[in-house]
Parts: structure tokens; sequence; C-alpha cells
């Protein structure tokens, strides 16, 4: 069994968006245009936030992409009613689609507000809807949703693997940000696993998670930014 | 077998069965041409290699295609149909450029292909220009008309006065434009990007005797000092570039390289830098002179580089040391003198160590200058063609075509001069004004391909009047863009995953490599391929131009230049397997086994120092600089380049990663400045030049200079569908038309601009995320 996790060097993260839009791409995430967009209701599973520091001409700009944390100790857990979000035994902080009653407890209780509300029904102008992907619901009006660390991935390799009478390789599963990433700043795999790439590079002296002092325990590592010294 | 499988096998027939083995969830390359949509399995997943072509790089995509349900429209009734669809991109893991990566651009072209304002078929022109009266003709009867207009021009001896107008094409696509147009008997094949490379390419010759663009090898740099170059968002390769930049920062145990990013707007490359110099626009190339006067003070040099493979040092030298004190480009640039020691010395002293240039530094009156000095500072360290250094990507050894020869139909009219021509070096201002004037002669058909001139060139050529006076425009867009809705005639072209084409790129990543795109899907409506309409009106036209084009297909033209690539590559075997190969692949590339051998030892390059000496000048602005107090700073947004990307949803949804602006355009002005101006946040004002207005909301930017006001280019089309139309404001429409004289490049970065309030014009949609973390990310 494995237990999914995600390194995010923030020395190699641009802040180039490919990201979010490969999330677009592979979860079939509706675009809400620009009257909701103003509201704040897009819909992102994956969002690559901006920060300012210092002044002119010293200013510095730090980006930081959030998705959901997949918590071990996740405070939307406890709180749905009606057990729509569960822990999964492979560390995957799971949202089951038509359980969820819209309460939106878990969005509330999520300190990194990364869970999406679907306020309204989405429509795709034809032929834009040929492009979805079958592998992933559609979610309707009322309904919770969130960053599945590209749960439909996780099982098309698990099914290759078992097909080819072999366990799951390291790098057999990319979510879709983590694949698109052009610095190669996201890795994705089994942290159980102390040879996996997103092990060895959890293994940094740069390692912090968000919030850690909530006691979350999420399962992305950030790998903060790093400075020049002149050797 | 699994129960599902046997269904499926039942129903489809003993001969699926081939294709169904082993297939449960297994993820294959598939060459679709050689698979038909019903030997698919419903659920599997096949990925086809294409190439990207959202902006000219050119990186290798594979897309998965699966088997699904659409409505479509047969004979007035509207049916349901099983195809193939496409359903994501991802970038080809074996492309040697991209290497499996790829931007939020190339993520978001599946809605090109399905944008629901793709032309559907031919349209002829109705009601009076600009009407948008159109009539859906056939293609038998489009044809007639582009061979009859084309016949007729022929027979009056006025072949010459066809002029094509299109983007920078790929490349065989390009081979068959130039083939078309001089068996045609026109010199008038014209390209223009409005973020466009001659000045780069003008630079290099000068200095290297290529002319063509670097390859930087960022990856195994130790030091990187970029000129205005946005090189992690949109110039040149930009995902190739950030997979460099994420080597050069964390790819090498014990070695993180610097970069310091000198450019006159705060972008997201300043951001991602360790150091950011916001310079006075205009003077990237002094500092670079600066800083070369300090190394060669110093004797921080690679002496026994100069010696072997530089000319003209001694006079470089001496310009530096006399002309460029620190303290007197520290007045230039604003860069502090202590901080340009500090930079000279870093340069040198860790090597490799490149110096790149672009972008707003070549946008200028003297870009060719600024590009020069640049490049200097390379050639100073002795980086070219050494591994983190500056190399040309060798073409793949395709062979020639047998050249088209001249006839007597097209001896006269290939003789007429080029009308974008003046002594030899490219104007487009003197290509509109001749437009206009009919002189020294008249353009009687204009055909637009991949360009929108009406949307990228400045109103104030008077792009407008000029096709005015053209009597018979034709366009190949698959949309109606600007240019497009213009036109007397559209032949809507494929989409990029239903073509044939394939591209070079350039720069490439120090390996020959070719990407090839094949047909990812069957084309959703009656468009056609413009190559193959090119090859169906010239085989229409006559018989010598059948002589020189005699391709069917443009298909069979491609594979015919794969077969003398297979020659030349020497690899032996039966050319349908090396072909089919290439399909697979998407395309060719130097096996890895004999790239390293060729990246890390690339041929030397030699280096003349003297263009500094012959192309040295100031930066020219236009408008009174009281008049018009700041300088304007366009770029092309992340999102949508030079504005080909408007009309795709995703791309207008993403937050601009700067501004998190979304769905508009903005303009960035300091806060300091808007307090002056009495402006804050979302408040609209005109920004206006000397050859024009536009307003847009104001969004407050720490990394503006106070003097000057950075606006991206992209939104403020008038045409081009329901996302991108009526929707921002386009900064191209103030720029004063000024250019780099030798190399024709358009000085885009060369206007000025007043401010002032404007009446509210609606909102500034931002994403403000919620600010939830504090402290932990910052340690």
């Amino acid at each position: 069994m494995a237990k999914w996790g995600m390194v995010i060097d923030l020395d190699r993260c641009t802040g180039c968006e490919a990201c979010v839009i490969a999330c677009h791409a592979e979860n079939n995430l509706p675009i809400v245009g620009e009257e909701e967009s103003a509201k704040g209701r897009q819909h992102n599973w994956i969002r690559v936030e901006r920060y300012w520091e210092g002044e002119y001409p010293h200013i510095r700009a730090r980006f930081i992409p959030v998705l959901c944390q997949q918590c071990d100790h996740a405070p939307c857990e406890p709180v749905c009613p009606v057990y729509a979000t569960y822990h999964n035994p492979e560390g995957l902080n799971a949202q089951v689609y038509n359980r969820c009653i819209g309460t939106r407890f878990c969005a509330n209780n999520c300190p990194y507000t990364v869970r999406v509300f679907n306020w309204f029904d989405h429509h795709w102008e034809k032929p834009l809807d040929e492009q979805l992907n079958p592998d992933v619901s559609i979610r309707t009006r009322g309904m919770m949703e969130k960053c599945t660390f590209c749960i439909q991935r996780i099982h098309r390799a698990r099914h290759q693997a078992e097909d080819e009478g072999r366990d799951i390789r390291d790098g057999d599963v990319q979510p879709a940000c983590v694949q698109s990433c052009p610095t190669e700043a996201m890795v994705f795999g089994d942290l159980d696993d102390p040879d996996s790439r997103v092990s060895q590079r959890a293994r940094s002296r740069r390692a912090f998670r968000l919030l850690e002092e909530l006691g979350t325990e999420p399962s992305v590592i950030y790998l903060k930014g790093d400075e020049w010294v002149e050797p | 077998m699994k129960r599902r499988e046997f269904l499926i096998t039942t129903t489809l027939g003993a001969g699926a069965t081939v294709v169904l083995q082993g297939c449960g969830h297994r993820e294959e390359r598939l060459i679709p041409l050689l698979v038909s949509e019903e030997q698919l399995v419903p659920g599997a997943q096949y990925w086809t290699a294409s190439v990207c072509r959202q902006c000219p790089a050119g990186c290798g995509i594979v897309v998965k295609t699966m088997l699904g349900e659409a409505t479509t429209t047969v004979d007035g009734q509207t049916v349901r149909v099983k195809r193939r669809q496409a359903k994501k991109i991802e970038g080809n893991p074996d492309h040697p450029l991209n290497r499996g990566r790829l931007c939020a651009r190339g993520q978001a072209g599946l809605q090109v292909l399905y944008n629901p304002d793709r032309l559907q078929g031919p349209l002829r022109r109705t009601g009076p220009r600009g009407s948008d009266q159109y009539v859906e003709i056939t293609w038998e009867e489009a044809i007639r008309l582009l061979v009859e207009r084309l016949q007729g021009l022929r027979q009056r001896h006025q072949a010459h006065a066809l002029v094509f107008l299109t983007g920078r094409l790929s490349k065989h696509t390009r081979l068959l434009v130039e083939r078309f147009m001089r068996a045609y008997g026109s010199p008038n094949h014209i390209t223009y990007e409005l973020f466009d490379d001659a000045v780069e390419r003008r630079a290099n010759e000068l200095t290297m005797g290529r002319e063509a663009l670097a390859t930087y090898d960022l990856a195994r740099a130790r030091y990187v000092l970029s000129f205005s170059a946005p090189f992690l968002e949109t110039w040149r390769s930009p995902v190739y570039y950030s997979l460099g930049f994420g080597s050069m920062r964390q790819g090498r145990p014990g070695v993180r390289g610097k970069l310091v990013h000198v450019e006159p707007r705060f972008s997201l490359t300043a951001a991602s830098a360790d150091e950011w110099l916001p310079i006075n626009p205009g003077t990237e190339g002094t500092l670079a002179m600066g800083l070369a006067g300090i190394i060669i003070e110093e004797n921080l040099f690679d002496r026994a580089f100069i010696e072997r493979h530089t000319r003209g040092f001694q006079a470089f030298r001496q310009l530096a040391r006399e002309e460029y004190p620190p303290e007197r480009v520290s007045e230039i640039t604003a860069i502090p003198a202590e901080t340009i020691v500090r930079l000279a010395r870093e340069f040198a002293q860790h090597r490799p160590s490149l110096a790149l240039g672009g972008g707003a530094a070549a946008a200028h009156t003297n870009g060719l200058f600024n590009l020069i000095a640049i490049q200097a500072l390379n050639a100073l360290v002795g980086n070219l063609g050494r591994p983190g250094g500056l190399s040309f990507t060798p073409d793949p050894p395709f062979q020639e075509f047998p050249p088209v020869p001249e006839t007597p139909q097209t001896r006269e009219s290939l003789r007429q001069p080029r009308l974008d021509r003046v002594d030899g070096a490219t104007s487009i201002p003197a290509l509109i004004e001749r437009w206009r004037s009919g002189q020294p002669y008249a353009v009687d058909t204009l055909f637009l391909y991949e360009v929108n001139p009406l949307f990228t060139l400045p109103p104030a050529l008077g792009v407008r009047e000029a096709l005015q006076k053209i009597p018979f425009i034709v366009s190949f867009s698959s949309f109606k863009d600007e240019s497009a809705a213009w036109a007397d005639l559209i032949l809507p072209d494929h989409t990029y995953l239903e073509s044939w084409w394939d591209e070079v790129p350039e720069p490439g990543a120090g390996q020959p490599a070719v990407g090839l795109a094949q047909p990812v899907v069957k084309p959703l409506y009656n468009t056609r391929l413009t190559s193959d309409v090119l090859l169906h009106v010239a085989r229409t036209i006559g018989d010598d131009m059948r002589a020189a084009l005699p391709w069917e297909r443009f298909e069979d033209f491609l594979k015919e230049a794969y077969r003398g690539l297979h020659r030349a590559v020497g690899e032996g075997g039966d050319f349908e397997h090396f072909w089919e190969e290439v399909l697979k692949n998407g395309g060719w590339w130097m096996p890895d086994d004999q790239r390293s051998s060729l990246t890390d030892h690339p041929e030397p390059q030699t280096f003349d120092f003297s263009p500094a000496l012959s192309h040295r000048r100031q930066p020219t602005f236009a408008g009174d600089e009281r008049a018009y107090p700041f300088h304007l700073h366009i770029y092309p947004s992340i999102a949508f380049f030079d504005g080909r990307g408007a009309n795709q949803p995703w791309l207008q949804e993403m937050p601009d990663p700067m501004t998190t602006v979304a769905w508009g355009s903005w303009v960035e002005i300091h806060p300091r400045t808007a307090e002056q101006l009495g402006v804050s946040e979302g408040d609209w004002v005109w920004i206006e030049s000397p050859h024009g207005r536009i307003q847009a909301p104001v969004v407050l930017f720490p990394g503006a200079r106070p003097d000057t006001v950075n606006i991206p280019v992209g939104q403020g089309h008038q045409a081009y569908g329901r996302y991108a139309k009526d929707r921002g404001a386009n900064p191209v429409r103030l720029l004063t038309p000024l250019m780099e004289p030798v190399s024709g490049g358009l000085a885009w970065a060369a206007t000025r601009v007043k401010v002032s309030k404007a009446p509210d014009r609606g909102r500034l949609v931002t994403v403000g995320y919620t600010r939830v973390h504090t402290e932990a990310e910052r340690r």
C-alpha cells in the first residue's frame, strides 16, 4: 500500500500556471466566466499564490502553488455529517460526490481553502464538451469538490501494473500538474518508499509544510526558496 | 478474457481482436491513420504524438484520444455519432526540447480544436468590407474563385501583385509557401510577427556569422545575466528554458546557479531571479558595455579565447574603457555603479556564465546595439560553444528539393522589387505605405495566413486604409479574427491537431531535431489544410506550377522530405518503417548516445567585436517627454502571447500570475505614481500616445518603474469569437511605428504615453486569494 505524497520545490517554481491549466483539462473543471470570477467563485483545485516582499526597487515576489494538502489529520473529514469526505487507505483525502449534500462544513474547516463548491450546474459550449475526460465525473450543483491527486491516474497505473504482473514503479503515477510542470518543481510518489524521488526530495533541509503548527500533517511538502551564496 | 472485452470483440468481429489484445488498460502510442475509429476500445486511452502550435517554439506533444460521443449535423439533421476525441495534451517525454513538459498555453490547445467559434467552411463576402456579411460556399467554388483570380493576374503579367503575408510558418509549410510563390511568379512572401526575432538574427549574424537564434544552455550555467528577455514566460522557447532554469537552480548537487534579471518591468522572469535591476528602457546595451569595461579593466576575461576565436577586440576594449566607465553607465542606466562593478566580477568569476538578451532590449531603435553588446559579454568569458554557454543548434539533415526554375511566365514578375525591402532591409512600414500608395506597383491579391495584421500592427501605419486599397483579400484563418473579418474570401484551415505539418525548433535544444504533427483526430468541420489548398490551386493554374508542386497532398510532400532525411541519417532499413517510427515518436532527433558527444563539444564560435562600434547608438523615443511623461512597456501576455490565445476560455479565466487579473486588461502603475495621478486599484485611466488612446483599469504594481506603465498584449480584440471579442484593450494601438533601422524590427518599446483619469467602465476582476499562510512558508 502506497502513501501518496508530493514535493513542490519553490526554488524551481516560477509561478507559470501550467499546473493550473493542466488540472482544468484533466479534471473537467468548469469555466465560470467573468461575473462569477469576480465573486471569487473560480474553480481551481490548484492555484498559484503570489506574495510581494520588500519595496521597489528591492521588490521580490514569491509564488506558492496551493492544492489540497491531503492531510493525515484532515480538519475537513470529521465535520462531514454524511461521510462524503473520508480518508482512503493510501492517505488520500477523498470526496464521494454522490454522498455530498452540500453543507460546506468541510470547506469552512479547511485551513488551506482548497475546497470548491458548485453553486451552479455548469455548461460547456459545444463542442468544448468533447474534451471532457470520461475518467472523471462531472460535478453538479450543490456538491463540494477538490483535488484528488488525480486518483483516476493512480487507478490507471495500478491496473496497468496488474496487467503486467508487477508493482507500481516510482514515476508511474503523475498527477496532471506534476506531469506538466516546466521546471520539474513538482514530484509525486510514495512517501513510504524511502528510495522514491518524492522521499528523497522530502528529506531536503529546505523542507516545510504549510501551517504545520496546526497538526494537520499534510502530504504535500514544500521546499523553501534557496539563496545564492558566493562559492 | 474479461466480460467487457468479450462483448466488444463480438460486436466488432474477429478483425478487431488484434487491437484489443492486452488492451484492457494499457496506454499505447498510436498512429491514428493506421487504426480506424471502429477499432478503438471504449474507455481505452490512445496517445498520438504531435507538435504544439500555440507559439513558435515547437514543443513536442502527445495527445490522449478516446472514443467518445458527439452530436453533429448530417444533412441538416442533428445526430449522435461515436468518434475519436482529443482529451488531454501533454509534453512528449521523448522530444529533446521540452522533455514531456508543457506550459499553460500548450495545455489549452484542446480549446483551439474544440473552440465553439471555429469557422466551419469556406465563406465569400457579400456586404461591404467589415460588415461581416458572408455566405457559405463550397470548396469547389472557393478554389475556382482563387484560380480565376490568380490566372487573370498572370495573364496580365501581374503575378508579382500577389502578396502572401504570413506569420512565422513551420518548417515544410514555409517551404511549400515559398515554392508556391516562386512557381507562381511573385517575390512577395512576407513574414510578420509582432514579437519577432529579426534583431537577434541580425546581431548574431554580425557578430558570429550565424543568422540564427542562439540556444542558451541554462541547465549547466552557474551564473545567468538576462537582459529584458522574459525567457520563463513567452520568450523564444519558454518550456525549454524553464527546464534549464529548474536544473540550474536545483538540478546539481552542491551547485545552485544565480539568475540576475535586468528589465524595466518586474516580470515573472524577474520574480524568479535572485536579483532584479529595473533598468532605464533601452539602455541594456550600455549596461553590457559597462560590465565589459570592468571585466576588461580587471583582467577577468578569457584571454585564450579572445586571442584564438575573436576579432576586433582592441578597438572594443578601448571603446568600453573610454566611453563606459561605471559612473557614466550608472547615470544612463539608473543602476548603481557599485552594483555594476559587483555584477561584472560575479559574472566573470562564476563560469560558465551566460548573458542573454531579447524582449524589450531588442525592441528599441538601438535594439541591435543592445543585443550585440550583450553577446559580447558571452565572448569575453569565452562562453561560446561550451557546455553552459551559447551555441547554435544544427538543423536535421533534410535534403533540399530541386529549386523551382524560372519560366517564361515568371521571369519578369520574379524580378520585380519585393514590397517590404528598402535597401535590402525589411521594412513593414514601407510595405504598408506601398500598399497604400500603389507604388512601385499596386497589390491586387493578398493572402493572409497565420497572421492578423489588423490586431498586431500599429494602426498608426495606416493598415486599414492600406488593406482598403487591395482589391482582393483571402484569409486562411481558422477563426474570424480582425483581419479575416476584413477578407473577401475566407478559406478556413484545419486547426493544428487536425493537420499535417512539422517544425524544426529554433532555437532548439542543442541537438538536431524535428517534430512531426499528424492529424490526431479527424477534422471536425468542412475545413481544409491550407497547404493542400495551395497544392490544389497550383495544379489547377497550369502545367508549369504543377511541375514545381507535383504533390497531390501536403502529406506526400512531407513524406518525400522525410525520405531525404532517411537517406541522410543513414539508418538503413526500410523507409516505411522509418516513417512509422517518426509518426509514432512525433518526429526525428539525433539519438541520445550521439547527442552527448555533440553537445559537450559543439563547434567553437568565432566572435567579431567590431559591430559594437559600428552600430552604437542611443535609443530614441516617440512622444515629447513633457507631454507624454511615461514610458510604455508592452509585453506578450503569458496567457495569450500576441493575442492568439485570447479565444480560449481556460486562458481567459487563468489568473495572471503577477497581478491575478482574469478576463480582462489592466495597466500596471507604480503605487507612488498612482497616488500622484490620484488613482487607485481598479480605477479606469486613459493611456494616450501621440497615435491613439485606450482605457484600462489600474493595477497598483510594486514592480513598475515610477516613470513607466506596463500593459500586457493579447486582449482588446474586436473579433475572434465570443471569449475574446470586446474584452479589454490592445496596447499595440498606441505604438508609434519606430523601427530598428538595420534589421527592420519594430521598436515596440519606444513609445511614450500620458495617463489620465477615465470614467468607470466596469470592474477589474482579480482573484484575491485568502492569505492563509503566514509564517510557515517564509521560513
